[in-house]
């Protein structure tokens, strides 16, 4: 089974269930199987496919210092990156699917070495900064900008970050956006830059 | 005034963004002033340039950033820097005359929509009979609204389109105010209420100059 077909048959799962536990419990969120829709849109597959494809060209030995072993998943939603950066790297590598929703858990897809974590992703990497080689945010827009310049300046120094960002600054979700690509990356202040671009409304950075 | 109308001792506007101007502020402050002159005004603000001075700014929370309507569920902070029974009023409403009859404070208290009244609503609209354009409650007792917000605020905010359905589906407990209160300008009321609501219109201030 491809990743894309385990997460669609995972997701079909949960909003068949949403549907028919909603015929008998009032108190079923239906707006949950349409964010699950919208984790599996076209656009969120063109986007995992956009970060994952760029983020291998620097797993090896030439930006890696140690060995992976540790990936931290901020604010994961569904822990779909997961999924995908899965079958690139070592079955022992552990990624650590960290998200506030408490649902993500029971909606997402979990295996042995991925793990999912209910928790302010902000918080829960404070509390451990030194524990990551990767650290995977897809919504920096969703974040304080102080808090993702202090994930970069707490960070092991040879760690690799690869964060996304957004030009979208009309939903109210999106409290942190830039104007450009350029924008985005003067304000990680990474000490070196692997990659930066451009891809629908979204930027990428990967550095460390 | 009604006795309890006189028991208020904070009235509250919010700006955020650049939808509403201090003009806004400002206009409905006089407005408020003129009926409630003995107690204190507050505006939570981002940006306090143009305010009048009698009305004390509460600068926005540095932490959590929120956009638009949703900054309005900092009032119900533990660190709101208000006392006693608060009025909130959007800056779209236009007081013709005394409201106090109706203002009462009694738990969370908001407006109920009675032009929605005869309107189908699917359960996963998340439509709602409420609106937020006026609010009572006593500070410090509604704070586990904004602590329950900010539990898993990103799903909410997608979830949402503002604060009104948040509080309804949420399962927030709120009364509402005895009917009569508003018009609402794009649903006009048949009886003569003391404020105008304009509600999702456009709402520009009288010229009051040459």
């Amino acid at each position: 089974m491809t990743c894309k077909e385990l997460i669609y048959k995972n997701a079909f799962h949960h909003i068949e269930k949403i549907y028919h536990d909603s015929k008998y419990d009032p108190n079923i969120d239906l707006y949950r199987s349409c964010d699950i829709l919208n984790s599996i849109s076209e656009e969120q597959f063109a986007n995992y496919d956009w970060l994952i494809q760029t983020l291998i060209q620097y797993l090896n030995d030439k930006h890696l210092t140690f060995p992976l072993r540790d990936v931290c998943v901020m604010a994961s939603w569904y822990g779909y990156c997961g999924v995908f950066l899965r079958k690139h790297i070592e079955a022992n590598v552990k990624i650590w699917n960290i998200d506030s929703d408490p649902l993500c858990m029971q909606y997402g897809i979990q295996s042995e070495n991925t793990i999912a974590i209910t928790e302010d992703a902000v918080d829960y990497y404070f509390d451990r900064t030194d524990a990551f080689q990767l650290i995977i945010n897809m919504s920096c827009e969703n974040m304080e900008q102080d808090d993702i310049t202090m994930i970069v300046q707490s960070k092991p120094i040879d760690s690799i970050v690869c964060f996304q960002s957004s030009n979208n600054h009309e939903k109210a979700e999106n409290i942190n956006t830039y104007d450009s690509l350029e924008e985005f990356v003067d304000s990680l202040k990474l000490a070196h830059v692997f990659y930066q671009g451009e891809f629908n409304s979204k930027y990428m950075v990967i550095g460390i | 005034m009604s006795t309890e109308a006189r028991l208020v001792n904070n009235i509250i506007f919010v700006k955020h963004g650049d939808k509403y101007s201090a003009d806004h502020v400002n206009r409905l402050f006089e407005q408020c002033f003129w009926i409630w002159p003995d107690v204190k005004y507050f505006c939570y603000t981002e940006d306090k340039k143009g305010i009048n001075a009698s009305v004390n700014i509460i600068p926005c929370f540095k932490k959590p950033t929120l956009k638009y309507w949703w900054n309005k569920l900092a009032m119900f902070s533990e660190d709101f820097p208000v006392h006693g029974k608060c009025l909130y009023f959007d800056l779209d409403m236009d007081i013709k005359r005394d409201p106090s009859e109706f203002i009462t404070w009694n738990g969370l208290t908001i407006i109920k929509d009675y032009w929605k009244d005869d309107l189908y609503m699917a359960p996963h609209a998340y439509d709602v009979h409420i609106n937020s354009s006026i609010i009572t409650w006593t500070a410090g007792q509604q704070s586990f609204v904004w602590d329950y917000f900010l539990s898993n605020k990103d799903y909410f905010m997608r979830k949402y389109p503002g604060i009104d359905r948040f509080l309804v589906h949420e399962k927030v407990p709120f009364n509402t105010f005895e009917h009569g209160i508003v018009n609402s300008v794009a649903n006009p009321a048949k009886w003569d209420a003391p404020i105008d609501m304009y509600n999702g219109l456009k709402y520009d201030l009288q010229r009051t100059d040459i």
